[in-house]
């Protein structure tokens, strides 16, 4: 399996391959396991993308965010903030242990070092307290719940900071990047890109005016810079 | 009677048949397919040609060839049938036609169940009799000048003979409808500037006159290749389905805005939000700017008329936008613009 075949596996993953191409890799997938992990993986990704695109980052409240890292088996974030500054007593604390060991006899005078890390055990970061990590996130249920608030009759939102975490998420693009393919794209909202056939090809204008001997109305092409004004209906 | 006949018949009128350029493999598929459709007659003359697509004798055909509420048409098999206007849809500005009688042994035609490749061969059924086409590209964008409907199109190619080519059906050599011509290129220096983007933005037939000035002289024409335009896969297979539906109405998704780009090039600006349309339902206002529509980025007004255009009538939707410094997140339903019943066909509902 080499590079322009995982492109090509992601590429089913997320949907955009069709005919010929599809069914050749398809096949790909059937006859090699390591294809067939690499897709399972990026239909992963593509299921999280999803999860994740009903909601708005700037909506998810702290617990649905909680609720959202956990229930995709993520690591949270907050965990290596508590660390950062635990490392301070725990280090102090490590410090003391050494010195008992090494400086002092044991209390039975025989000169053995004696353990002591059960008292003066450092801070470790399973000692916090973390939202339960074995819930099964019930996806109905968190979804009508986070829907009921995403969209009420007139949500405003303010523009405030997308919690990190939640922006981390997998893109498509990263996705791609993991095999080496394209570039990273950082931090994104998991919004998809449409199809976009005018970006390829120009714009066909059919006017309104029909030639009288072809029975034909007549088109014209324009590029999509030059519709930047044009009034489109929706 | 065949198609030689009624082409012979046609060469009275002074129009050549063109049947002649097909091969033998592909006068075989069309003596197959050709009990399915029927010639639509107006003063004694064919300008256009009709699809069988139920079993009931409906016929789908496109409306610049039906020129009144009920209309003539000849079968393959030399009968002279009528046939009745049973609704219209301005959006495709396709027909749907009852037949009087219709031949027993025709199948009814079915739309393109997936996208044929670059380069497939095609029958184009012309009025004076098929001829050979080219399926030269499957995703093209286009939109009528009129309603400022984006459109997905597919784009044919082949050489016109000098007759009239409006309103001709396109098939694959296996029977599933392509489309109806809609339009043909004028020229392949097509004034692809924003020039003649700023003349879209007037007023419909201002706009087509100035893209008509500023077209040169038109290369394609007859006897050469002609570029034309029949809708996309997806959009005739919706038009079909909802006409053989039990309303026979056809319902295109809309939410009820004109929109063009944001000033600052990130969403479509909402220039006229439609009293009692979705949008205007859902809270939108003039002078909103769309950013994401059904979890999609919207990065114009071209996004926003293809992703409308995608979804499901009656769907509920997210919509994300920009109103002045807030964002703001509002459900918003899909609404309809219905095509016109019986005795109205110029005429379409939005809802």
């Amino acid at each position: 399996m080499n590079r322009h075949d995982e492109e090509r596996i992601a590429m089913l993953a997320f949907g955009e391959l069709e005919g010929t191409e599809l069914a050749k890799v398809q096949e790909l997938v059937q006859r090699d396991s390591e294809a067939a992990k690499l897709l399972a993986k990026y239909e992963g990704m593509r299921s999280d993308l999803r999860l994740l695109r009903d909601v708005p980052p700037e909506q998810l409240s702290t617990d649905r965010m909680r609720d959202a890292i956990l229930g995709q088996g993520l690591k949270p974030e907050r965990t290596r903030n508590w660390f950062g500054w635990v490392w301070i007593p725990a280090g102090a604390a490590a410090f003391a242990f050494f010195a008992t060991v090494m400086l002092r006899q044991g209390p039975d005078g025989s000169g053995q070092p004696t353990a002591l890390i059960e008292n003066s055990r450092p801070t470790y970061v399973s000692d916090f307290v973390v939202p339960k990590f074995g819930e099964s996130l019930s996806e109905p249920d968190w979804f009508a719940d986070a829907i009921g608030d995403a969209a009420p009759d007139v949500a405003e939102t303010s523009t405030k900071t997308a919690p990190v975490a939640i922006r981390r998420t997998i893109t498509r693009r990263n996705a791609l990047s993991k095999s080496g393919s394209s570039r990273s794209g950082g931090l994104q909202y998991a919004v998809a890109e449409p199809s976009r056939p005018y970006e390829g090809a120009p714009v066909v204008v059919i006017s309104s005016e029909r030639d009288s001997e072809t029975g034909v109305r007549r088109a014209f092409e324009i590029d999509a810079e030059g519709m930047q004004d044009v009034l489109v209906s929706s | 009677m065949s198609w030689s006949v009624l082409s012979a018949g046609v060469a009275l009128f002074g129009v050549a048949g063109s049947g002649e350029q097909l091969n033998a493999q592909e006068r075989a598929s069309w003596s197959k397919l050709e009990p399915s459709v029927a010639y639509l007659m107006r003063g004694g003359r064919p300008v256009g040609v009709a699809a069988l697509i139920d079993e009931r004798g409906l016929y789908l055909a496109h409306r610049t060839a039906v020129g009144s509420n009920v209309v003539t048409a000849h079968l393959a098999d030399g009968r002279e049938i009528v046939m009745e206007l049973r609704g219209s849809d301005s959006v495709t500005q396709l027909a749907l036609l009852q037949a009087s009688e219709w031949p027993e042994d025709a199948h009814p035609l079915k739309a393109l169940a997936s996208m044929p490749a670059p380069g497939s061969k095609l029958l184009a059924a012309l009025p004076t009799g098929p001829i050979r086409a080219d399926y030269s590209a499957g995703k093209r964008v286009g939109m009528l000048a009129g309603s400022r409907r984006l459109l997905p199109l597919s784009e044919i190619r082949f050489a016109a003979p000098e007759s009239r080519v409006g309103g001709s059906l396109v098939l694959t050599p296996d029977g599933q409808v392509v489309g109806f011509l809609h339009a043909t290129l004028g020229a392949d220096e097509t004034p692809k500037n924003a020039a003649a983007g700023r003349a879209a933005q007037d007023s419909t037939g201002v706009a087509a006159k100035a893209m008509m000035e500023l077209a040169p002289a038109p290369q394609y024409g007859p006897s050469e290749m002609t570029v034309a335009y029949t809708l996309g896969p997806a959009l005739m297979r919706r038009v079909i389905e909802d006409f053989r539906s039990a309303t026979g109405q056809v319902s295109h998704p809309s939410i009820g805005v004109l929109a063009r780009d944001a000033p600052d090039g990130d969403g479509a600006l909402l220039q006229t939000v439609e009293a009692g349309g979705s949008a205007h339902e859902a809270g939108l206002k003039t002078g909103d700017v769309v950013i994401e529509l059904a979890g999609k980025r919207i990065r114009n007004q071209l996004d926003l008329g293809l992703v409308v255009m995608e979804q499901q009538v009656g769907q509920s939707l997210i919509v994300r936008l920009r109103r002045g410094r807030s964002r703001l997140s509002l459900p918003i339903r899909v609404g309809a613009q219905k095509s016109a019943q019986v005795g109205n066909p110029e005429s379409s509902t939005a809802e």
